[in-house]
């Protein structure tokens, strides 16, 4: 407890003991002065009682003076415990003997005194009681009652009352009081300091706590840590615990309130900031004008804007701003603001910089509204010049923008313009090359032939690259076997390659999606353009292109392929510089190696198409590698590779000869890839030794596949060899070469060599090699497939209606189309065309889109729309020199098939040809060509193919053609024998449909047989048609329901 | 105990009246009526058998029952044995009263016997009274009522000699009056005229102070000796006494209250009676406290005669003073004479003496074992013991007298028709219509070499003055 509570302790103390001290004195004396009388009174009562008692009783036994009796009355009243407070008892006869007495050892002198005052009492006062106070020498303090015996006649009864009782009872009870009112006063006290300190700590507490609260800095009220535990609460409900909840409440109260004055205060200056710094911050000058037109406010941007520092500005005038061709207008503006009318008002003018420069300033006057008068106006000022100057600079852009379009567009149109040239050229060469020429014409045919490739590969660069300035490059997604379309690109390239004595090889990764979807064209020009200048830059060794998977998802491929040379290398410095546009790695290089240098920039723009980079990796010296990186979608389609074909393979064990490790390392994991057993040797004789132990294991190879350019001993070297060992004569042998194979056909049929491939190997060719070879799948009809330049497909009969105005383009496309076989027809333009289509039937339309009158695009339309309602389908193929991208839409949309883009080469024309004409033979009009080119009877594969692998649908098919023969064939037997030419053909057309549709070539090749005679109208031979016919029909049909059994 | 067995009785008609078994106890308590009368005639006995004056009442019990052994042994009195109910009251009145109204009430004693002490007989006696005026108006109670005697206390107070309370009371003994009034007319005789008395204040010791009073205010005082023991006593009591100035005086008295042990000091009242220089002492006290008083007396050099009346118990009494003397060397036994109420039992020339004599030594009464709390060594005869002899041997000759049918109402008619019975001591027993008191003689003994001895006349000549 603290001094302050101790004195009002203190206070209370000395307030008690006093009213306690006093208490118990007035008590004492109160209550003994009572008691005393109390006592005095009863034991005079009491005592008189006695002697009256005594002196009735008494009365007769002292008439026979029996003492003794007397005395045994007397001695009632002092027996112990009878009476309290009797002391004596003492009877006196009339002659004043004492005659029974009480008292031991002897009568005190004072008793005797008594007697004789008795004796001396006058009548009346004989007859009365008396009181009177006796001491005794002896000791004893008394009440001394005598009553009179008989009004005194007889004598005296004297009772003797101890005083000393009464005495020691007052002192007793007065002690026993005392104590008592002294055990309340240490209650009270304890009580007294009990409620002090209930009252005094809490209001000590409470004033320690508002001295705290009034000295204590404002921010621990503003944390509101004022918080009830530190409050100190009376949880009583009495006057302290109130006044302790009232003072909390209030503390909470000042808090609670300093807090929101707090925050009101921050919301004040945090939105006072929020606006000050809108308005400091802001790009514009803000002023704020007084009625007078006097600044009173400018804001810090005008030290960007004008450069003065704004302070400056206070109490001017604005019109100080402007240039004083412009105050007027700024004035007539201030003047309308002050008016009220509207607001809003805005105001072009020129101001002052302080660098001594004009800038174009925008003011916009808003006045400030308070209770509709006008108490300033706040001016918003916007320096134009900068924004002006853009203006004239985005205007300058797009007329530079417009002339570069220009530029493109033109470059586009001369592109345009050189290819048809071009066409002219590199097709009549090609023409002439194939008549009768001398060498000497002959070869400056070639070199005229080769200068025009150089120069349609240099225009190819310059329209890519017009077309990726001009935006216009884009990618034409299709579904395509990534293998085969390398494996494309990579026979062209391998003739160069091997022309300069190098390697070429790629590898594609196992793991890498067959069926891809991207375009394979701008994919092939990529590589193309690596790999050549890989050839280009490289004078030994190899060239090698690796493609794996960088990352992989069921829908999505990031590939990345990697050419690899062993060239020239190139400088660091320069490795950035290659894929700017018109550069080389050096200008001398462009002498030595020639070409435009775009290709790069083409192949960078293309693989960002492709949502891939590009970058190179190189030693200067020991090589380059450039690697790109392309996103493709994975395809749906199914591969080509049949599971039978896989099937049969799998297992069989490969040995592999080449001396270059890296076709060694491909072509392992291509044939481990199909689950074969390859082992790999890098020259004949390791592979001799090889064979040999595995025959003699009982495990000989199945099948060799031979490098012919080997050092020491070629391939065929090793082939003769191998022919040479009886034990080795099982063996199936491929020979890889990058040689031509027409000068090695004859030799690889001498050896017994199956197949012969030229490098690179594309996979799938390599895979039907195998297959061929080991007959595990049907023989194909030619040798070497891919060296088949001047073999293929015919397309004999084939009507084509040529609509071309150019007279030379009109000569080349009868040239090559009539060398394929076609009829051709010709149309100078739309109108003529039209006319010859609806004049005659043909079976395509080669339509130029460029033609006077009516263009390539109206007469499809108008061609598609005649065959509306029929069920006629001209093939329509569009010839373009355009070849930019949306050609082809704009052609798919006009309803044409397909396009070809000029100038049109024999190849390219045939590849078209045959993919559209026939496609899986599905078209059977025009399929004389195919069908000649088989003789399986029902092939299941195919058909089933057909079907697109429903086995259900190829049962149902084979069912309804048996079905239908049954028919057809009597039909075709009475319109045989009637001679009947139309009725021929038409039954003939129908089961040669049907035959094709269930890949059975051969058969269908009779049914054409027919068809053709009765077309020609010439039915000679018809008879014997018809009975081959039906003669290959009788045998096929046990064939069909085998295949069919076999299948369930 | 009286309390409880009161209420016990009133509950127990409480429950008569109240309940079914109300005849039962009627039954019962007939039983017990038919018992008492048929078979033990019970007497009842309240007596200080605890306490320094104990040795009276066991002595005096001792004495009764040496001669009813005795006469129980010879078939009793018409075939009834004679029983002694005693009880203690510890010679206090209170509890003697409740004691007599335990005997009366509940054991239905036929008559009271052998009360001892003054102080307590004193007050029994309106009890008593109160019982006999119940019986006078039994007419009006239902109760079995029957008048209460109390025969031959041991007490020689006037109270129970005088009326109103005389009438049912029996005396053998002479009084304490008579015995002072015998000693002052013998201490007179010889000369010793200046008597003071030392007394117990109580009514035994007021009845002796007063017997000595009256008795001295027989003789004329013409001697100058006493006038100026008179002055010299004080001029207050000259002035006070004018009237008496003729007649002798008390020259000093003291007192002591009753109960006081031998062992306190009694020099206080040793100092006031030698003040006034008395010839003799007459001490009217019990045998403790007359003891105590001897011993201080001696002890300060005074070798006054100092006589002892009969209720001091005198062979207590001297064997308390042989054994102080034995402890201090001192004798104590000097100038100490004993007034007795019976003769003395060495007097073997008395019948009765023989006889008490030999029936003490054949029983050797036990005192009430029950209710001792200390051991007793008992005298082997006393003048207490003889008396109480005597009484019982007068009470078996009025039951005798009585008939096979004691009745309690017929007591006064049988005991007021003796005259001169002789119970073997020499001196005739008498009682009358209006005397209850069979002996008015007074021995006299004196202490010589350890017991007390007949004093003739002639041997009060040795204090001559």
């Amino acid at each position: 407890m603290t001094a302050k509570t101790s004195q009002l302790f203190k206070k209370v103390l000395c307030v008690l003991v006093l009213v306690f001290a006093v208490t118990m004195v007035a008590t004492a004396i109160f209550s003994a002065r009572i008691l005393n009388g109390n006592l005095t009174e009863q034991y005079e009562t009491k005592g008189i009682a006695i002697a009256h008692g005594i002196a009735e009783a008494s009365l007769e036994t002292l008439l026979y003076r029996d003492a003794a009796s007397v005395q045994a009355l007397i001695d009632q009243y002092l027996d112990e415990g009878q009476i309290q407070g009797v002391s004596y008892i003492f009877v006196a006869d009339a002659n004043g003997d004492i005659i029974s007495h009480t008292f031991a050892p002897g009568i005190p002198e004072e008793v005797r005194e008594l007697v004789i005052s008795d004796s001396e009492k006058s009548k009346e006062q004989k007859r009365e009681t008396e009181i009177q106070y006796v001491r005794f020498r002896d000791g004893g303090d008394f009440i001394d009652i005598a009553a009179p015996i008989l009004v005194s006649e007889v004598g005296f009864v004297h009772v003797g009352m101890d005083r000393t009782l009464i005495r020691s009872a007052v002192r007793s009870a007065v002690i026993q009081q005392s104590g008592l009112i002294g055990a309340i006063f240490l209650v009270s006290v304890v009580a007294a300091y009990l409620m002090m300190n209930r009252i005094a700590q809490p209001l000590q507490k409470l004033t320690q706590y508002a001295n705290e609260m009034a000295t204590s800095n404002s921010a621990a009220r503003e944390t509101g840590d004022f918080s009830a535990q530190l409050i100190p609460i009376s949880r009583n409900s009495d006057e302290v615990g109130k006044l302790a909840q009232a003072f909390s409440h209030m503390v909470r109260e000042v808090a609670a309130r300093e807090q929101n004055l707090k925050q009101a205060r921050e919301e004040v200056r945090r939105s006072e900031m929020h606006f000050r710094s809108l308005i400091e911050n802001a790009f514009d000058v803000i002023m704020k004008l007084d009625r007078d037109g006097k600044l009173s406010y400018v804001s810090p941007a005008m030290e960007t804007v004008l450069g003065f520092p704004p302070d400056q500005w206070l109490g001017r005038s604005i019109l100080e701003i402007a240039h004083p061709d412009d105050q007027a207008a700024i004035r007539e503006c201030i003047d309308q603001s002050l008016q009220g009318k509207r607001n809003g008002h805005s105001v072009e003018f020129q101001a002052l910089h302080r660098d001594g420069s004009l800038r174009f300033m925008k003011g916009l006057f808003n006045n400030m509204l308070r209770d509709s008068v006008v108490e300033g106006i706040v001016v918003n000022l916007r320096d134009l010049t900068e924004s002006r100057e853009a203006e004239e600079m985005r205007k300058a852009k797009e007329v530079a923008e417009a002339a570069n379009r220009t530029k493109s567009e033109f470059v586009a149109s001369m592109s345009h313009e050189l290819r048809t040239p071009m066409n002219g050229i590199i097709g009549m060469t090609e023409l002439t090359l194939d008549t009768d020429l001398t060498p000497e014409q002959r070869e400056y045919l070639t070199l005229v032939n080769v200068s025009a490739d150089s120069l349609l590969l240099i225009i190819n660069d310059i329209l890519d690259f017009s077309k990726i300035e001009s935006g216009k490059l884009e990618l034409d997604p299709i579904d395509f076997d990534l293998r085969d379309g390398i494996g494309d690109a990579m026979k062209a390239l391998g003739i160069r390659a091997h022309t300069k004595g190098l390697e070429l090889a790629f590898s594609i990764a196992p793991d890498v999606p067959k069926m891809l979807v991207g375009d394979p064209g701008r994919l092939r020009q990529i590589i193309t353009n690596l790999v050549g200048n890989a050839i280009k830059f490289t004078e030994h060794g190899e060239v090698v292109i690796t493609v794996s998977v960088d990352s992989n998802t069921t829908e999505n491929v990031e590939l990345h392929f990697a050419v690899t040379d062993t060239g020239i290398g190139i400088p660091e410095n320069k490795r950035q510089l290659i894929f700017d546009p018109f550069s080389q790695a050096d200008s001398s290089t462009t002498r030595q190696y020639g070409g435009t240098g775009l290709g790069l920039t083409i192949s960078t723009e293309l693989v960002s198409l492709m949502g891939g980079r590009i970058w190179v990796e190189s030693m200067v010296g020991a090589g380059s590698t450039f690697h790109f990186t392309a996103n493709f979608g994975v395809s749906s389609t199914t591969s080509r590779e049949t599971s039978a074909s896989v099937e049969k393979l799998r297992g069989l064990s490969v040995l592999a000869v080449d001396d270059n490790a890296t076709n060694r390392r491909i072509l392992t994991e291509l044939l481990a890839n199909w689950e074969m057993h390859p082992v790999a040797v890098a020259s004949g004789q390791l592979a001799l030794v090889e064979l040999q132990a595995a025959a003699a294991r009982g495990k000989p190879y199945a099948l060799a596949i031979l490098d012919v350019m080997m050092p020491e001993m070629d391939g065929f070297g090793l082939a003769e060899r191998i022919r040479r060992q009886p034990e080795l004569a099982g063996i199936v042998m491929i020979v890889l070469s990058s040689g031509s194979a027409s000068e090695n056909s004859a030799r690889c049929r001498e050896l017994g060599i199956s197949s012969y491939l030229l490098k690179p190997i594309k996979q799938s060719e390599l895979f039907d090699a195998m297959a061929v070879a080991l007959d595990v799948a049907s023989p194909p009809n030619e040798f070497i497939a891919a060296a088949s330049t001047d073999t293929g497909p015919r397309f004999d009969g084939l009507r084509v209606l040529l609509a071309e105005d150019n007279r030379v383009n009109q000569k080349l496309a009868i040239n090559l189309l009539s060398k394929l076989g076609c009829l051709v027809t010709v149309a100078e333009n739309g109108r003529q065309t039209l006319a010859r289509w609806e004049a005659e039937e043909f079976d395509l339309v080669l339509m130029d889109v460029q033609m006077p009158e009516m263009d390539g695009f109206e007469t499809t339309v108008a061609i598609r729309e005649l065959e509306k309602g029929t069920d006629r389908h001209t093939l329509i193929i569009a010839m373009t020199a355009h070849a930019m991208k949306g050609d082809r839409e704009r052609c798919l949309a006009a309803g044409m098939d397909d396009y070809l883009s000029k100038p049109v080469r024999s190849q390219v024309i045939k590849d078209k040809l045959a993919n559209l004409v026939n496609p899986s033979g599905s078209t059977a009009d025009i399929a004389e060509a195919s069908v000649e080119s088989t003789n399986t009877l029902f092939d299941w594969a195919q058909a089933l193919e057909g079907c697109e692998g429903d086995e259900e649908l190829l049962q149902t098919l084979i069912e309804a053609f048996l079905k239908e023969s049954k028919i057809l064939i009597p039909q075709l037997r009475t319109a045989v024998a009637k001679r009947d030419a139309t009725e021929i053909n038409g039954v003939a057309h129908t089961i040669k449909g049907a035959l094709l549709a269930l890949s059975a070539p051969a058969s269908a090749a009779l049914a054409s047989d027919l068809e053709q005679l009765a077309r020609s109208g010439d039915l000679t031979g018809i008879d014997k048609a018809l009975a081959a016919l039906e003669e290959n029909l009788a045998s096929l049909e046990p064939v069909l329901l085998n295949g069919a059994r076999a299948s369930q | 105990m009286r309390h409880a067995r009161t209420i016990t009785f009133l509950s127990g008609w409480a429950v008569c009246r109240t309940s079914r078994f109300c005849g039962l106890v009627l039954v019962l308590t007939f039983s017990i009526l038919s018992r008492v009368g048929a078979e033990d005639i019970t007497v009842g006995m309240s007596a200080a058998f605890k306490g320094p004056s104990r040795g009276l009442s066991i002595e005096l019990y001792r004495g009764s029952m040496a001669c009813l052994e005795q006469v129980n042994a010879d078939g009793g009195v018409h075939g009834s044995r004679i029983v002694i109910k005693p009880y203690d009251d510890g010679y206090n009145p209170i509890p003697a009263i409740d004691n007599t109204i335990q005997l009366v009430e509940k054991d239905r004693c036929l008559l009271l016997f052998d009360y001892m002490g003054s102080p307590t007989v004193t007050r029994v006696l309106p009890l008593l009274k109160r019982y006999n005026d119940k019986y006078k108006d039994k007419d009006k109670y239902k109760d079995d009522l029957h008048p209460v005697y109390l025969f031959f206390p041991f007490t020689g107070a006037e109270p129970q000699r005088r009326p109103p309370y005389d009438e049912f009371v029996f005396n053998l003994r002479a009084s304490y009056h008579q015995e002072t009034t015998q000693l002052v007319d013998h201490f007179v005789g010889i000369g010793r005229k200046r008597i003071a008395v030392f007394y117990q204040v109580d009514a035994y010791g007021r009845s002796g102070w007063n017997g000595a009073r009256q008795a001295l205010a027989k003789y004329s005082n013409s001697e100058t000796s006493l006038n100026e023991s008179v002055r010299e006593d004080g001029n207050a009591k000259g002035r006070a006494n004018p009237l008496h100035h003729k007649e002798l005086q008390m020259v000093a008295e003291a007192s002591y209250k009753r109960g006081t042990l031998f062992k306190e000091s009694f020099s206080p009242q040793v100092e006031i009676l030698r003040k006034a220089n008395p010839d003799a002492v007459i001490s009217v006290a019990t045998y403790s406290a007359a003891a105590a008083f001897v011993r201080d007396a001696r002890d300060a050099g005074w070798d006054v005669p100092i006589a002892n009346i009969s209720g001091v118990d005198s062979e207590n009494l001297l064997a308390l003073l042989k054994k102080t003397g034995k402890a201090s060397g001192k004798d104590y036994t000097g100038n100490l004479i004993n007034s007795q109420i019976v003769p003395s039992y060495a007097d073997m020339e008395l019948p009765a003496a023989k006889q008490y004599r030999e029936l003490m030594d054949l029983y050797k009464p036990a005192p009430p074992a029950d209710l001792l709390n200390e051991p007793y060594v008992p005298p082997r005869y006393s003048f207490i013991s003889f008396e109480g002899f005597l009484n019982a041997k007068l009470l078996v000759e009025i039951l005798q007298k009585m008939g096979p049918q004691p009745d309690a109402a017929r007591l006064p008619e049988v005991v007021e028709s003796i005259e001169n019975l002789d119970l073997g001591i020499d001196v005739p027993v008498s009682f009358g219509r209006n005397r209850h008191q069979g002996l008015d003689k007074v021995y006299f003994t004196v202490a010589s070499e350890g017991s007390f001895i007949p004093l003739a006349d002639d041997g009060w000549l040795r204090w001559r003055k």
